[in-house]
């Protein structure tokens, strides 16, 4: 299916501009919209609900459905995060699971605020590959997890083990029907000598009708272990890889993706978590002419803001998407080519 | 005259670029021209500041302190260990 056949099936709505797709639900949606992005609502039983949060050079991922919520980072700052908490009203409240994807500090710092006390937020299950890293934000982290597990208060869950049976994929299930499945990253014997964003755990969240929404999130994977996913690990069999939207990986480095990848995951849309002003030239250009090559438009949270996907979770229920300001396909200033030797090409 | 000692650690390194967490505190980028050639993501480093007596002059001393690295390390992988499976964890897929 041509990926312009497959766009129609998205509506997008932005604040400012309202371009919306099918015209006589845009004002109802524009208003529902407005009240999404002061305040997290707990949506109807089976509507799904995903906010690639607009945190800087880093990633955090929010996903509600049926009152259950799920976090997949939290971003580089605890201030910043702290401020989308109160924004969204998730001060005394639970989040069911948050995942770690890997310890470095710009997906690892925000998740600190949820443990803060004046916040009483609950956590029941908290992932992560608790590889040993050197940083102090991580130990900080950690302490305060261990604190709970002590108090009978969290369950803590290795990523390389995800369900604590062995076995390589766990699937939780909201109450509203849709799906997680946290798979296993990319195994090592020597996790203090392997590159962290390759050691990314991986998930993909399936709506409570898996015809409507359906995404890939792998962290900062970059090319080692996408290679392993479709390698030894045959996630494209199992739980199998093809997507509606891609959450681009490492911010959209060069070394976040491969034309096997795109292949295999087949999206509609991509989006990425990144600063506007990074050091390192997110989105890299060869990345930016990968997507447009596959016909994989983007939304990108620093000229984007807050990226909302909402699908109603029902048979033939079409997901929309919620950007703050901005267009598809914008550059940023920070982009650049890079000269990684895996960019040039990018296999 | 050192006037002052502080602990990096690396906490990534690409595009040339560090990112470095400073004291346990803040998070600062530093080119990866400035650290030693054998820094990587992970390691400690033992930074030193001297300053000339008239004031006009400072340098930097950054230092892989492999000693620190190893240390933080183990403490790291023990920490985990406090947190293992809980018995308050069945295992298995997770129905919310």
């Amino acid at each position: 299916m041509s990926a312009t056949i497959r766009r129609s099936a998205i509506c997008v709505a932005s604040l400012l501009t309202l371009a919306a797709c099918g015209s006589s639900d845009a004002a109802s949606r524009a208003s529902s919209v407005k009240s999404a992005a002061t305040k997290a609502t707990t949506p109807p039983s089976s509507e799904l609900v995903v906010r690639v949060l607009d945190v800087g050079q880093g990633d955090a991922t929010l996903i509600e459905n049926g009152g259950s919520r799920v976090l997949i980072d939290g971003g580089p700052e605890m201030s910043r995060f702290g401020f989308l908490l109160d924004s969204l009203g998730l001060n005394d409240s639970t989040f069911d699971v948050v995942i770690l994807t890997h310890p470095h500090a710009d997906h690892l710092i925000g998740l600190r605020e949820l443990f803060m006390s004046h916040r009483h937020i609950t956590v029941r299950f908290f992932f992560e590959n608790k590889d040993p890293f050197a940083t102090a934000n991580l130990k900080h982290l950690r302490d305060s997890i261990i604190a709970r597990v002590g108090r009978g208060q969290l369950i803590y869950r290795d990523t390389d083990d995800p369900c604590a049976n062995g076995t390589p994929i766990c699937t939780i299930t909201m109450k509203g029907g849709a799906k997680l499945h946290i798979m296993r990253p990319l195994p090592t014997s020597d996790p203090a000598s392997t590159n962290p964003n390759n050691r990314s755990a991986v998930v993909k969240l399936i709506g409570p009708d898996s015809a409507s929404f359906t995404m890939w999130l792998a962290g900062d994977a970059e090319q080692e272990a996408i290679n392993w996913f479709l390698g030894p690990a045959h996630y494209d069999v199992n739980p199998g890889m093809h997507v509606d939207v891609l959450k681009a990986d490492h911010h959209g480095s060069c070394n976040g993706v491969t034309n096997a990848y795109v292949n295999a995951i087949d999206p509609q849309l991509l989006v990425a978590s990144v600063g506007a002003v990074n050091s390192y030239g997110h989105m890299h250009t060869q990345a930016k002419a990968l997507y447009r090559a596959h016909h994989v438009p983007w939304y990108r949270t620093d000229q984007n803001g807050t990226v909302e996907f909402r699908s109603p979770g029902t048979a033939a229920g079409k997901f929309t998407v919620t950007v703050k300001r901005g267009t598809r396909n914008m550059k940023g200033p920070s982009d650049k080519h890079s000269t990684q030797a895996e960019c040039n090409p990018i296999p | 005259m050192s006037d002052s000692a502080h602990r990096w650690v690396i906490d990534s390194i690409e595009e040339s670029m560090a990112s470095v967490e400073v004291d346990g505190k803040s998070m600062i980028i530093v080119p990866q021209s400035l650290l030693p050639s054998g820094a990587k993501q992970g390691h400690v480093l033992s930074v030193k500041r001297d300053v000339s007596a008239d004031g006009k002059r400072s340098a930097l001393t950054i230092e892989i302190d492999e000693a620190a690295t190893k240390r933080a390390l183990a403490e790291s992988a023990a920490q985990v260990k406090k947190g293992v499976k809980g018995k308050n964890d069945p295992g298995g897929d997770i129905t919310l």
